[in-house]
């Protein structure tokens, strides 16, 4: 890191610091009319969350979480966790105040856990659409990145933190009537602000805004992606079978373009499997539609035109 | 340009049930309505059947289907509904409703939820694939093979392997005659212009076919007796979702572009009108055609075939720029016009967008856009021209 790079660091460190230092939530925090051990009860929440802060920072290491602080700014609003758990508490008390920090500590965990994988393992690291089944790529040992996930939890501490994404992705043309969710997924691959992967796993759900905005967002990123079609009438044994092939194709596609190995973990529960003998090794997987079989099997998008096509 | 063979088109697409469905009905025949190109029109054929596509021309305002339909569901959707709840389908006997996108799912669940006598009702929702390989167009012929089943035995007409193989062959047929008109706009002055046929082919889906044959035959002849299109400012392609009202295509000619290729629906380009294979298993054939040789952006895995399909016919048709037109709300093709703009600029091409309703309005935003989109493709001409002087 030479100077300048280090500077333009610590300026966009001292900018998230003043953007946090002067969040206004958009409700009152609740304090005055709080029990006494309602209030110790918060305090020690609110402790405990900054306290993973720290421990995550220390797990990951100071210079390597600044390194990704710069990459992916968004971090910076993932701090104000604590916001987010006055607004998740607000006006309630007792046991239903302590189920509900107990809960909020709970998703500030699981997302700092993330975040130190996605830090500290970033040959594992690919990008996971919300609904995608993650049980598979997580028994293959990978560390999936859920696109949408600042999005969705990013929205919810900061309403305003995912507003510089919206705009990138209208100011490159998609619709306003366009739901937000995939805008700032987009917006966020758009900017760069995403994390370095080695390919994208997709569905065709939710929706369509978000089914199709991966084709954007393969042809900007250039990485190899996997699309699962989950039929519509997905309570047909039929289309149980087809979505069974296709996790199958995506099981092949990802042992092609990460190191996560299916063999190499625990197998799978039948029940995931559909018919077949319980485990999901090499032989098994291999009955599903490797990529050279698709009919359009192409190299990604942007490598054509890159190559001046 | 317009003539007395053109006013008989201009007569079948004015309203939904015309003439001819009226006269295919007196004669026993049962329409079928569909909502997407991705439907195999061959199937919805046989027997006494023929396929009409949904349309809602003149619908102005859509209240009772607003109470039903979010307010982001795509206005085409929307006017499908609303005709449906003013009773304005009743002669429909049957519909095929794929599941091509969300807006259009809705639609097919308040079909089924306005339905009022099981016994007279026919809604079938084909679950058509997002992706192409073996396994779904496997996936799909088994639809299709379903969808057989049920209409032979709700309405009792054999929907066996030879029935549909004839289809197949008319449909190729009248493909190839509408196809011959098509290929008239290739030429340097055309002697159709892309409204006349943007007119025949929504008079294609808004009749039965065979209905239509001999007055394209006798347009296709007046067409012999024309001086080709000169004055045109520039030669334009319009790609994009749903568009079955010629008048849009009217408008952009107004300002002296000539619309020479169409990529909608119910457009001709790139494969609409490609002949389908007539010997073999029809269902398997049906079901390879429309799942492999179909463009939508509903499609994952293809947006490099749809870009590398859009630039051959750029090439063929000799185009100067490209109109992209997204219905209002209409998320697939909103989302997928970003990458195909850059993809079409990168490459040199002029490319303009456009968001629209379902009906015909905003017209004078319309010729405005247009007027600047051609006046800026005149003037990277001009530099070409000084450039290479």
């Amino acid at each position: 890191m030479n100077k300048m790079e280090a500077l333009v660091l610590g300026l966009d460190f001292w900018d998230a610091c003043k953007r946090t230092r002067d969040y206004k939530p958009l409700v009152p925090i609740q304090g005055a009319d709080m029990t006494l051990k309602d209030k110790l009860m918060q305090f020690q929440y609110w402790l405990k969350v900054y306290g993973r802060i720290l421990g995550m920072s220390m797990k990951v290491g100071p210079l390597t979480l600044l390194k990704n602080m710069k990459k992916m700014p968004w971090i910076y609003d993932l701090a104000k966790a604590n916001i987010f758990m006055q607004r998740a508490v607000y006006d309630r008390s007792g046991n239903y105040l302590k189920g509900s920090l107990e809960v909020t500590l709970s998703v500030t965990t699981l997302m700092l856990n993330t975040l130190i994988d996605l830090m500290t393992k970033p040959d594992l690291v690919f990008i996971s659409e919300d609904m995608v089944p993650p049980e598979i790529y997580q028994a293959m040992g990978l560390v999936p990145w859920m696109a949408e996930l600042f999005g969705i939890l990013g929205t919810k501490i900061d309403g305003r933190a995912s507003e510089r994404y919206i705009d990138a992705a209208e100011n490159a043309g998609i619709p306003p009537n366009t739901c937000t969710l995939p805008k700032i997924t987009m917006g966020q691959f758009l900017m760069d602000h995403m994390p370095e992967a080695s390919c994208i796993v997709s569905a065709n759900l939710p929706c369509d805004a978000g089914a199709t905005c991966y084709g954007l967002i393969a042809e900007k990123t250039g990485l190899p992606i996997y699309r699962l079609d989950v039929p519509h009438c997905f309570n047909d044994p039929r289309a149980t079978e087809l979505l069974v092939q296709d996790l199958k194709g995506m099981i092949a596609f990802l042992e092609e373009h990460t190191p996560g190995r299916m063999a190499a973990r625990e197998p799978l529960p039948r029940k995931l499997l559909g018919a077949g003998d319980g485990t999901l090794g090499a032989e098994s997987h291999q009955a599903g539609p490797p990529a050279h079989r698709l009919r359009y099997d192409q190299p990604p998008l942007s490598h054509q035109y890159r190559a001046g096509t | 340009m317009e003539d007395n063979n053109m006013a008989f088109f201009d007569e079948v697409i004015k309203e939904s049930r015309n003439a001819l469905v009226d006269q295919a009905i007196d004669a026993g025949r049962i329409p079928l309505g569909y909502t997407c190109s991705f439907v195999p029109l061959p199937l919805l054929s046989v027997g006494p059947f023929f396929p009409l596509m949904m349309r809602a021309p003149g619908v102005g305002t859509t209240e009772m289907a607003d109470v039903y339909l979010s307010s982001v569901i795509c206005p085409y959707t929307r006017g499908l509904m609303e005709v449906q709840m003013q009773g304005g389908y009743d002669y429909i006997k049957g519909w095929v409703i794929p599941a091509s996108c969300d807006h259009i799912r809705r639609l097919n669940d308040h079909l089924d939820y306005f339905k009022q006598d099981e016994k007279e009702y026919f809604n079938y929702c084909l679950d058509l694939p997002r992706k192409n390989g073996d396994l779904w167009v496997d996936y799909y012929e088994n639809e299709l093979h379903i969808l057989g089943e049920k209409l032979s035995a709700f309405f009792g007409v054999d929907t066996g392997n030879a029935a549909v193989t004839e289809k197949i062959k008319e449909l190729n047929a009248f493909n190839k005659l509408l196809s011959s008109i098509g290929e008239l706009r290739k030429e340097e002055a055309p002697v159709i212009s892309g409204t006349e046929f943007h007119k025949l082919m929504v008079a294609s889906v808004n009749a039965p076919r065979d209905l239509l044959v001999d007055p394209l035959k006798k347009f296709k002849a007046s067409l012999k007796k024309r001086a080709g299109i000169k004055d045109y400012r520039a030669r334009l392609l319009v790609l994009g979702g749903k568009l079955d009202n010629p008048a849009y295509t009217e408008a952009i000619e107004a300002q002296g572009g000539l619309v020479v290729a169409d990529r909608y629906c119910p457009g001709s380009l790139p494969s609409q009108l490609l002949p389908i294979e007539e010997n073999g298993d029809p269902y398997r054939i049906l079901a390879e055609h429309y799942l492999t040789q179909f463009s939508c952006p509903r499609m994952m895995e293809d947006l490099p075939r749809r870009m590398d399909e859009i630039k051959a016919i750029v090439k063929e048709y000799k185009i100067d720029g490209v109109v992209i037109q997204a219905i209002k709300f209409c998320d697939l093709w909103g989302v997928d016009a970003v990458p195909m703009t850059t993809i079409l600029r990168d490459a040199g091409i002029p490319v303009l967008r456009l968001e629209r309703d379902y009906q015909h309005t905003g017209v004078g935003q319309l010729n405005t856009r247009i007027q600047a989109f051609l006046e800026s493709i005149e003037g990277r001409q001009i530099n070409k021209q000084i450039v290479s002087a």
